[in-house]
């Protein structure tokens, strides 16, 4: 695929899932202005080295991968935090536990969950993301599911 | 999805702790700022990458080719067409052997008519050759002297010279080096008495006078113009004589010295010197007053030197062998003596041929034979043969080119 052909695909990404990203870089660095720019650094990455990118995969799996890098390495700040303007859930239910144990979990877990919760990515896409084996995203994510549910399940309590 | 790949509880949790926004706050523009590419991404979508490889690939190869055309015109810019005598005809030849036009040519049905002797203009814009009836046994040669331009037209008869002084080696007229004059052999005799003399006449025409005497039967012929345009060097033959003296004269006729015994004298492009042939065979060269008279070397078959443009080097004819087995051959040498290098050899057996003359840049070398079928450049360090014609001749002219001439 030429390069001008994979600008305008990563442009109609933008366009189309802008909030799915700007959510997954806000989960990862836990602000909204330095998700933005994550966001923005991470496609432009994406159109910086768009010749790079040969077709190997989903073009939207190696996008997020750009901007996870991206959140990654803006993040100043630990995930175990509550973003400032993360609202509260109106059902009376404290989410400090599901916070902490999210906080706890390995990072790979950490982003699967991100990336299949907020991104609504597909196993093929979470694995283009981060590199990692379609089979490895199932692994991951039944493993984050296991240290995760306490947390949901004493919430519902 | 089964509900290992999808918990609604967790995801209710989650949507409630990083809520999905709207996207006021996205830009693109922004994005492709930040890559300071925009300019390239115009650039990209109206020229995909494939297509410019290939842009690419196309303007690399007119480069190369443009390259070799523009190398090609520099090592030929300097090098006009070649002009080549026979069947009735005086023929102009590229270096390439590309064949352009004929400067004249006889009248039909008229087989006694031919055309030999070429010589461009020092400026290369003209030629003179001598046209008409070739005697042969004991029939007199009646031929004439014409000028045309380097394209043929305005072609003029200046004058009528007998037999022009051809049956006396290969050099038969010479331009001065202004070009405004031509000096050549007019016989002016009769069978019985020979009179041979140098003429000049303006290229122009209608200012024929006589240069040298000799009496009573005598032949001044092969005349060499020096490149200052000051003297010619020409061979004086006195028929009850069996020596060959080379003579200079003053272009007004005046100053009359035997320098060398010789023929064909040839003029170093400095003036200097003077090369010629030695009747026993071989070659010297001597001072342009004939003093310091050195062998450049030595034999029966050796001769009709040719100095290079720079004055370095000499080109020369043999032909070795024994007579009906004779070959022809194409030497250079240093311009003393040194360094000799055959270039071309023939098969046997050469009986008609043409001394190798150089091109104008010295780069290319032309000679024609008939053991080798045809006549034929080769660049002067032996490489590179190349018949441009197979007309056999037996004498040649390379044009310099002319000034603001474009090939």
């Amino acid at each position: 695929m030429d390069e001008a052909r994979v600008w305008s695909q990563v442009e109609s990404l933008y366009r189309a899932h802008f909030s799915q990203f700007e959510r997954v870089a806000r989960a990862i660095v836990g602000d909204r202005d330095l998700a933005l720019e994550a966001v923005q650094e991470g496609f432009a990455d994406a159109l910086r080295h768009a010749g790079e990118w040969e077709s190997r995969g989903p073009l939207e799996g190696w996008v997020w991968r750009c901007v996870v890098n991206r959140a990654r390495k803006t993040r100043r700040r630990p995930v175990l935090e509550m973003p400032a303007d993360a609202r509260r859930p109106d059902d009376g239910h404290d989410e400090s536990e599901l916070l902490a144990r999210l906080a706890e979990l390995p990072e790979r877990q950490r982003l699967v969950v991100f990336l299949r919760y907020f991104a609504d990515l597909e196993y093929r896409e979470i694995a283009a993301a981060l590199e990692i084996e379609t089979g490895t995203v199932s692994a991951t994510l039944h493993a984050a599911h296991a240290n995760l549910r306490a947390g949901y399940e004493e919430a519902l309590v | 999805m089964s509900s290992i790949d999808w918990v609604p509880e967790l995801a209710a949790r989650l949507d409630a702790l990083v809520p999905l926004e709207d996207s006021p706050r996205a830009d693109w523009g922004d994005v492709v700022a930040r890559t300071g590419r925009r300019r390239q991404l115009r650039l990209w979508r109206t020229f995909p990458r494939r297509r410019l490889r290939l842009a690419i690939v196309v303007a690399l190869l007119f480069l190369l080719l443009t390259g070799a055309a523009t190398a090609t015109y520099l090592l030929l810019r300097a090098n006009g067409d070649i002009a080549v005598p026979g069947r009735g005809k005086l023929l102009v030849f590229n270096p390439n052997g590309q064949r352009l036009h004929a400067i004249a040519s006889c009248p039909a049905h008229s087989p006694s008519c031919a055309i030999g002797s070429p010589a461009w203009s020092p400026a290369g814009t003209r030629v003179a050759f001598l046209r008409g009836f070739y005697g042969g046994g004991n029939a007199p040669s009646h031929l004439f002297l014409y000028v045309a331009a380097a394209d043929g037209r305005g072609m003029r008869r200046l004058a009528a010279c007998g037999s022009c002084g051809t049956q006396w080696g290969e050099q038969h007229i010479a331009w001065s080096p202004d070009g405004r004059w031509i000096a050549f052999t007019r016989d002016t005799g009769t069978r019985r008495r020979r009179q041979e003399a140098l003429w000049v006449d303006s290229a122009a025409g209608g200012r024929l006078h006589r240069l040298t005497y000799c009496h009573p039967s005598c032949a001044d012929v092969q005349p060499a113009w020096s490149p200052d345009g000051h003297l010619l060097a020409f061979l004086h033959l006195a028929p009850t004589s069996s020596v060959w003296h080379l003579y200079t004269v003053h272009s007004d006729g005046s100053g009359l010295t035997e320098i060398a015994d010789g023929a064909e004298p040839q003029w170093s492009p400095d003036g200097r010197r003077i090369a010629f042939d030695l009747r026993k065979g071989g070659i010297e060269v001597a001072d342009a007053d004939g003093s310091h008279v050195h062998l450049l070397i030595a034999g029966k078959s050796p001769g009709a030197p040719s100095w290079s443009p720079n004055g370095r080097k000499l080109v020369f004819f043999n032909a070795p062998g024994w007579p009906g087995h004779y070959r022809a051959e194409v030497w250079t040498m240093n311009a003393d003596g040194s360094h000799k290098k055959r270039l071309y050899r023939s098969g046997c057996c050469v009986d008609s041929w043409a001394p190798p003359i150089w091109s104008p840049d010295g780069r290319m070398i032309a000679f024609s034979a008939n053991s080798a079928r045809g006549t034929f450049v080769i660049n002067a360090e032996g490489t590179g043969l190349r018949r441009l014609s197979s007309i056999v001749t037996d004498s040649l002219s390379w044009q310099a080119q002319p000034k603001g001439k474009q090939r």
